[in-house]
Formats: C-alpha cells, structure tokens, sequence
C-alpha cells in the first residue's frame, strides 16, 4: 500500500513504515504524521503520558517495563517503610541509590554503551557522582551558615539562602549534569540517537543526584540508625530523596542532551521539529523546572508541599522530554540498517528493516540494543534466517 | 523461534545471542569502524559491562570514603558531648573582652564576642555566631501580654506561632528547661531537638531552647538555634549553655 503522507510503499499495517504517519487515522482528531497518541517509543501510550518508565527507560520492551514498573514501586515503597520506621541511615542510602541503581541496571540490560562501557559510565554516571559530590561539599559550609539564620522564628529565609538554594544550586547543578555527556558528544560521535542523549543526561543526572542526597545527609548516615520524631517527618523527605529529586535531575539533563544529540543529528527532519527540540529552549525549560520547586520549598515550603512542587515539576519534565523523543524519533526517523527483518518487541511481528514497525508504529531505533539483529554477512542475502531472526535464536 | 527467545523477555539468552550488535543506520560505515562484539559473543564479553559496573560502585564508594575520610574538611560533622562534669568541675567559660549591651525599648542584655549583633527594633533583638558546624542564633522578644498571663502560657503561644513542624524532620520535644528565669525573672521554658530538612540544603541536627517569662503586662520570650547540643557540660565550648546563661541573666527588663 502507497503512504498518503510519504508517497512510498509501505508493507501492510497501521502505520507508515517508513514516515510512521498513522495511516488508518486519517479521519480521527489525530494529526495523522504527529500522531501524538502514539508514542514513537512506546505507541500503546500517549505522548502526553506522564510515564517514568516508558519516558526514561524507552529502549525496554513492554514486559520489561512493566517489570520495571514494579520493581520501582515495590523498591520504593520498602524504602519509604523504612523511614517510615525511622532507620533514618539505612532509608537515606537506598533511596539514593535506588533509582542510579535501576538505571545502571538498564544499561547493561540494554547495552547502551555498545562496546564502550568504561567511557560511557565514566562520562555519565563517574562524572554526576564526582562532580555532584565535589559541587555539594564545596556549597556544604555556605548553605549551612546560612540555614539556621533561614529557621529563626518571625524571619523567612535570607537573600543569600533564597538565591543559593533556590536559583544558584539548581542552575549550577544542570550545567555540572551536562559535563560528562557533553564530552561524550563530543569525543564519540558513534552515540548518535536522540535515545543515546537521554540515557546519558539521565544517568548523569541521577549520578549527581545520588552525590548531593549522599554529602547532604551526611550526618544522618553517619548518625544513630533509628531518629526519634514522627515517623512521616522522616518517609515524606525521603520520598523526595529516592524518587522526585533524582528522576527530576534526570529529566532535566535528559531533556536538554536529547536536544543536543538531535542538533548535532545531520540528517535534515521531515517537517520542523518546533522549538522544544532546540537545545537553547530545552536548557531554558530545564532551568525553569529546576529552579522553579527548589524555590517554591524555599519561600513556601513543607513536607507536603515540597513533595507537590517537585512532582509537579518532574510530570512537566517527563511530558517535555517524551515529546523531544517523539519529535525526534518520528521527524529524523532512519532505519538501524541490519538489512534482515526483527522481531518488534512491542507487537511482536516480524519487521523489515524499516524505521518503524506497520503494525503498531514503534520507532525501531527506540529497541534495545541488544535486541537488534546482527550485522549480515557481505555474501548472504539480507533475508537468510541468520541475518534476520538474531533476536530470536 | 520461541517465546523465550522474544526482545527483552530474558536477557540471559538474549545477551548470549545478540550481546553488542552495531547499529547500521545513517553513518553505517563510520559505525562499523566501532565494532561490536559479534553475534557470538563470548562469555569474557559478556561479562565486561558487569566489571565495569563493580568499577562503578567501587567508584561510588570512594565517594562515600572521601566523604568519610575527609569530613572533617568537607562535611563539618560535629563532636560527640563530652561526659558530664561529676566533681571538680572547672568554673563555666567566660570571654574576658568584647562585651557588647544591645537596648531595646522592653529590655536590654549583654552579648559576647563571637556574637554579632544581626538585627535589632523596638521589639526584639537576634545575635548570631558562625562556628565550624553551622550558625547559632539567639533571640530575644518582647511583647505586650494581659496581666496574669504565665510564663507557661506566652511559652505555648510562642511555640505554636512560631515552631513549623513542616521545615524540620524528626522534631521532639526533648523536655522542660528546670529553672528557667529571663534577667532573674522566673518563667518556663522548653528545648527541641530536630533535623533540618530543607531541599538543596545539608541535613543537619539543629537544638532548640526557648523560654519565656512575663512581668505585668510585659512579656520576655528567649529562643536560641544551634546546630550543637547546648546540654554539653564542655565549659570551653563558645555555644554551650552557660553562653546562653551569660546572656538570658544580663537581661534588664525595662
């Protein structure tokens, strides 16, 4: 069947095999070649989902994700009784390293350092975990001088601690966050999806998250395991610690390498990819979400509310990064060029080599690497079983 | 082809099988000058990113080394309270200069070095003093309260205006102050103990005392924040209690 949008052949299906217009959405709301209900990822979820797993862990296959799912709710659910019994140092710790650890987890599951893990982990991970701890010590002493005067009855904060916790902190955090994968853009240049970008700024991001939860707290983990005080004084700041700080950091650097790596993508998009994908908008929106909850909870803060202004900004984060994705996966969509057919993890149909699946639309370059058949032989035909079903031997 | 053989279902397999194929796509040439390991990987293959991970957490764990080993310069952990003095106990530290009165229009005290006056009105009075471990303030507040009102009672209003649960972790009550007096006027007074708990800031333990008296139709409360135990009995200590004492006794009540 010839595509109306794209004008080529595409094999039978739902979607556009090649510009991955939905094709069978020609008379709905749908903008057909948008097709913002599908998401390029993960096509059984809109792009204005608001999903953690699918946003930030898009090369896993369904199941796998829904694995995910649990394993992070479960995880932070057994972290949050823990505080909730007021194990103070053993809560502390695993939250922060909860959500890096699942991430680390997803690398390898996905082999998204291809053949370079030492340069990818110290380019994402190392360079948050160092830089965040280096960055956190050096503002430990000046915050701190500045906290109890912040606490005085009848005085809200001070100048110098709205502007250190609130504007400098943040900003300064972002522009450390990006270091690593910003070396990585530029000395391997073999990284160069759009889903590379934001698995890079996410793991550097949490890296740094993990270093500034870690230094800050430092006296609590080093202090008596079990606090006294009301028990959710303690669960609701380590919700935060295990799960809105460090998905929000990885959000924000996520978004803002994703815009990089589809800057430097030379291939020339199908249609303009709006300004959120530019990296100039995307650093702006990342500041402004970063700034905007850690100011809240320094001029109008709480347990409560804190929680509230960081998932708030987390759910804006997640929507603008899945619609960077989506923009990018569907506007610069290629092949990935292995020449024999796989099978798609998401519908599970044998596929060509195509940038997305007929059947239900996924982005192919959005499977994981490990998924993707191997290179065919330069003297077999593309169509042999060893070049095309390596996935499923 | 079997079900267990699907994209993502079992990594084991999956990785025995397909484990670092190269991307094609685009600049297929430019990636295949970066080959992944075959089709066929080997065991040795396999189990490098696994190596690199414990090269991570070794990393990581460093981090936290650093943090421990130097935390004396990077993160100021306070000391432990020494024991408490049982007999001979030398007298309570006293700075022998840098005296300084602060006059309000309700009372007036005295303040030591390294105190430093940091703001001051009709109605109350803050002081404030830098240390390794994080600022200590105190305060002093005066207000107009009806004949007959306690001690007790400007304490719990104080308290329930001005202590925001929300900003702290773990906030108790760690008991009554026996004895509690503002310029020799008796009151009542309470202590706290807290973490706090603020984002982008260091999580660290901070001391409560406050006390309040009342003389007429005047009103006295005293509030002091520290990051450090003021019960500690070291009489050398700048911000222990007796540096508190010096002060809540110079107050003259106007």
């Amino acid at each position: 069947m010839r595509c109306e949008h794209c004008g080529r052949e595409t094999p039978e299906g739902h979607y556009c095999a090649y510009c991955g217009a939905h094709l069978a959405a020609a008379n709905t709301r749908y903008h057909p070649q948008q097709r913002r209900h599908a998401f390029a990822a993960n096509p059984s979820e809109s792009v204005y989902h608001p999903s953690v797993v699918t946003t930030l862990f898009p090369h896993l296959a369904p199941e796998r994700s829904h694995q995910l799912r649990w394993i992070l709710g479960g995880a932070a659910l057994i972290v949050f009784l823990i505080a909730f019994g007021r194990l103070v140092p053993v809560a502390i710790v695993l939250a922060a390293l909860l959500v890096p650890l699942l991430y680390l987890y997803y690398f390898y599951e996905v082999a998204i350092f291809e053949d370079e893990p030492l340069a990818v982990l110290a380019g994402t991970f190392l360079a948050g975990l160092v830089l965040g701890a280096a960055f956190s010590a050096a503002l430990y002493k000046p915050i701190l001088d500045q906290s109890t005067a912040s606490l005085l009855p009848g005085r809200g904060p001070t100048q110098t601690y709205i502007v250190l916790t609130g504007v400098v902190f943040p900003m300064a955090s972002l522009l450390l966050m990006l270091v690593g994968p910003v070396v990585l853009l530029i000395t391997r240049r073999k990284f160069d999806e759009v889903l590379d970008g934001l698995a890079f700024g996410a793991a550097s991001g949490l890296g740094f998250a993990t270093a500034q939860s870690i230094v800050f707290s430092w006296l609590l983990i080093t202090g008596p395991l079990q606090r006294p005080g009301q028990a959710f004084s303690w669960a609701l700041p380590v919700v935060r610690i295990a799960l809105l700080q460090p998905l929000l950091y990885a959000s924000a650097a996520g978004l803002v390498c994703a815009s990089l790596w589809l800057a430097r993508d030379p291939q020339t998009p199908r249609r303009s990819m709006g300004l959120l994908a530019t990296p100039l908008v995307a650093v702006l929106l990342a500041l402004i979400l970063l700034v905007a909850p850690a100011l809240a909870s320094v001029l109008f803060g709480g347990d409560v509310l804190n929680l509230v202004y960081y998932a708030a900004a987390l759910v804006l984060l997640l929507l603008l990064v899945r619609v960077v994705l989506h923009v990018g996966l569907v506007e610069k969509a290629q092949a990935i060029g292995h020449g024999g057919t796989m099978r798609c993890p998401h519908c599970f149909h044998e596929v060509g080599d195509t940038p997305f699946c007929p059947h239900c639309g996924l982005a192919m370059r959005s499977t994981s690497n490990r998924a993707r058949p191997g290179t065919p032989p330069a003297s077999a035909p593309s169509s042999s079983p060893q070049a095309s079903g390596g996935a499923a031997q | 082809m079997t079900t267990s053989s699907l994209p993502g279902s079992h990594g084991g397999n999956i990785a025995a099988t397909d484990a670092g194929q190269p991307r094609l796509a685009g600049n297929a040439a430019h990636r295949l000058s970066f080959p992944r390991s075959s089709p066929m990987s080997t065991p040795r293959e396999l189990h490098q990113p696994r190596r690199w991970a414990l090269a991570f957490a070794l990393a990581a764990a460093g981090v936290l080394l650093a943090c421990a080993g130097g935390n004396t310069v990077i993160i100021p952990v306070p000391p432990s309270p020494p024991p408490a003095c049982k007999a001979n106990c030398p007298p309570p530290f006293r700075p022998q200069q840098g005296a300084h009165v602060v006059q309000t229009q309700h009372f007036s005290f005295w303040y030591f070095d390294p105190y430093q006056l940091d703001s001051k009105d009709d109605q109350s009075a803050t002081v404030l003093a830098g240390g390794p471990f994080g600022t200590i303030a105190v305060q002093f507040f005066a207000y107009t309260v009806a004949n007959g009102t306690t001690p007790a009672q400007l304490l719990a209003r104080f308290e329930r205006d001005n202590l925001d649960a929300s900003k702290f972790s773990g906030l108790q009550d760690t008991g009554p102050i026996r004895g509690a007096e503002i310029g020799y006027i008796p009151g009542a007074g309470d202590t706290f103990a807290a973490v706090v708990d603020l984002p982008n800031a260091p999580n660290t333990p901070l001391f409560m005392q406050v006390m309040a008296s009342t003389r007429g139709t005047t009103g006295i409360v005293f509030a002091a924040l520290s990051p450090l135990d003021p019960q500690t009995p070291d009489p050398n200590r700048q911000t222990d209690v007796s540096s508190y004492d010096q002060m809540v006794n110079s107050v003259v009540w106007q």
